[in-house]
């Protein structure tokens, strides 16, 4: 072999006989040019290769994607006999809101009760409201919220119903960013919106519960400190409700 | 944290795995596919984003993986299709009209480089994964997904052959000229890297 073949061997080496390797190895020996070149190569693929894995990867991604699956599906059972109510009917109502906010000539920037309940509503029933986390992946899901929303909250205490808390994420009602809590209920997801009471039209006492009874779903809210927590659940999937 | 089953049973049950099947195979291929990912979009968060569409995707049509063994190179076709169907989207898609035909005289090169004293020195120094994206990203995409499953996972030429659904032949000349380019960049990077170090900045003067 000689030095042009064996440059024409470097670079189809992948594809070349073990024969053909012996003699580029036996020419390497004594040709110091080529050996150079040799080295060189190697030391590139080396680098290549490690750099191809030198990324970090975060861990939990399937763990995570797994969650997405078992939170944001509906049940069979529901998606085929509350299917069309769940979009139809917050649709409608969002629709009506929309169209009021649009033409009332005194719409205000503050959201009502009713709408808050709509929204919350609409999100709730969102197929692509999926977890940005999950419970076990956020030491401090506070802090989490306060990095993405632009106020702070104390997170709500529902161990007396029992319910536990699954992760979150940001979402929007309205105009207005809220923080979306997902909480399990002996297998029935229930969601918990978060949003400042400066942002909600007329006062709430704080010692009380607020209900708002919509087609299929029951709307909570109750004020916690300065802010609204918003309660919805499905009661197309819930055998006897409990308040 | 156990997850309730809100939808124990939601997809069509299909021939295919399980669900839980699915993810005692898939969830140990997240590294491979972050690590393809990144490769592709060259940022961690669009990466995590990729890998979990790819997750998400694959799950809802595991009923059509008929073959088990096939899952890591299956998850692969769907993270790079997902990859290319966001790429055309966004309107930054890879350059997939790039032709072949330019001579970067890859062995010219480094034989110029290997005539630097430090030249073995400069070439171990380490790149990094941003190091091997800038690169790949200045390739078009068929170069892109033959060197990334060659070096990530090193599948075969057939199965990356069947993955890209190409032939055998053009799986090996992809795979030869894509690293010869990637080498050249390397090597330029280096050149440039040790040249810029030799600068000496001048104070000024009054």
């Amino acid at each position: 072999m000689d030095c042009q073949e064996f440059k024409r061997w470097l670079i189809d080496r992948d594809d070349c006989s073990e024969k053909k390797a012996q003699q580029a190895h036996t020419h390497r020996a004594r040709c110091t040019d080529c050996d150079r070149l040799h080295s060189a190569d190697e030391a590139l693929e080396r680098t290549m290769v490690d750099g191809f894995h030198s990324a970090d990867v975060p861990g939990g991604m399937a763990r995570r994607a797994r969650a997405l699956t078992e939170v944001v599906e509906p049940t069979p059972a529901t998606a085929w006999t509350a299917g069309w109510r769940k979009v139809l009917v917050p649709s409608m109502a969002l629709g009506v809101l929309v169209a009021f906010l649009i033409w009332n000539p005194r719409a205000t920037p503050l959201i009502t009760l009713d709408a808050i309940g709509t929204y919350a509503l609409a999100n709730h029933n969102r197929a692509d409201m999926t977890m940005a986390f999950t419970a076990d992946e956020i030491s401090d899901p506070k802090e989490w919220f306060y990095q993405r929303l632009d106020f702070r909250f104390a997170m709500p205490n529902l161990s007396q119903r029992q319910l536990t808390f699954l992760g979150g994420r940001e979402c929007t009602l309205g105009p207005k960013k809220a923080a979306y809590l997902f909480y399990d209920d002996n297998g029935e997801r229930i969601s918990v919106f978060i949003i400042p009471a400066r942002h909600i039209e007329g006062p709430l006492q704080a010692d009380r519960r607020y209900r708002i009874d919509m087609p299929h779903h029951r709307v909570e809210l109750w004020k916690m400190d300065a802010m609204i927590c918003i309660l919805v659940q499905d009661l197309t999937t819930r055998r006897s409700t409990t308040t | 944290m156990k997850l309730p089953g809100f939808a124990a049973n939601i997809l069509s049950p299909g021939r295919g795995l399980t669900r839980e099947d699915f993810w005692q195979d898939a969830a140990p291929y997240e590294g491979m596919l972050y690590r393809a990912a990144f490769q592709y979009t060259g940022s961690r968060f669009d990466a995590e984003d990729l890998v979990q569409e790819t997750y998400l995707a694959a799950f809802r049509s595991r009923h059509q993986l008929r073959d088990r063994r096939k899952l890591k190179s299956w998850l692969f076709v769907i993270l790079r299709n997902s990859f290319l169907k966001r790429a055309g989207r966004q309107g930054t898609g890879p350059d997939l009209a790039y032709e072949d035909g330019i001579d970067y005289d890859y062995l010219d090169q480094l034989a110029i480089f290997t005539a630097y004293e430090d030249a073995q020195q400069r070439l171990e120094r380490k790149a990094t994964a941003e190091d091997i994206h800038q690169h790949l990203k200045a390739l078009p995409e068929h170069y892109r997904s033959v060197l990334i499953l060659y070096f990530l996972e090193e599948f075969s030429y057939q199965e990356i052959a069947d993955m890209l659904e190409i032939p055998l032949g053009t799986v090996m000349s992809r795979l030869a000229r894509g690293k010869q380019r990637l080498k050249v960049a390397l090597i330029r990077q280096r050149a440039h890297r040790s040249s810029r170090e030799k600068v000496i900045p001048l104070s000024r003067k009054g």
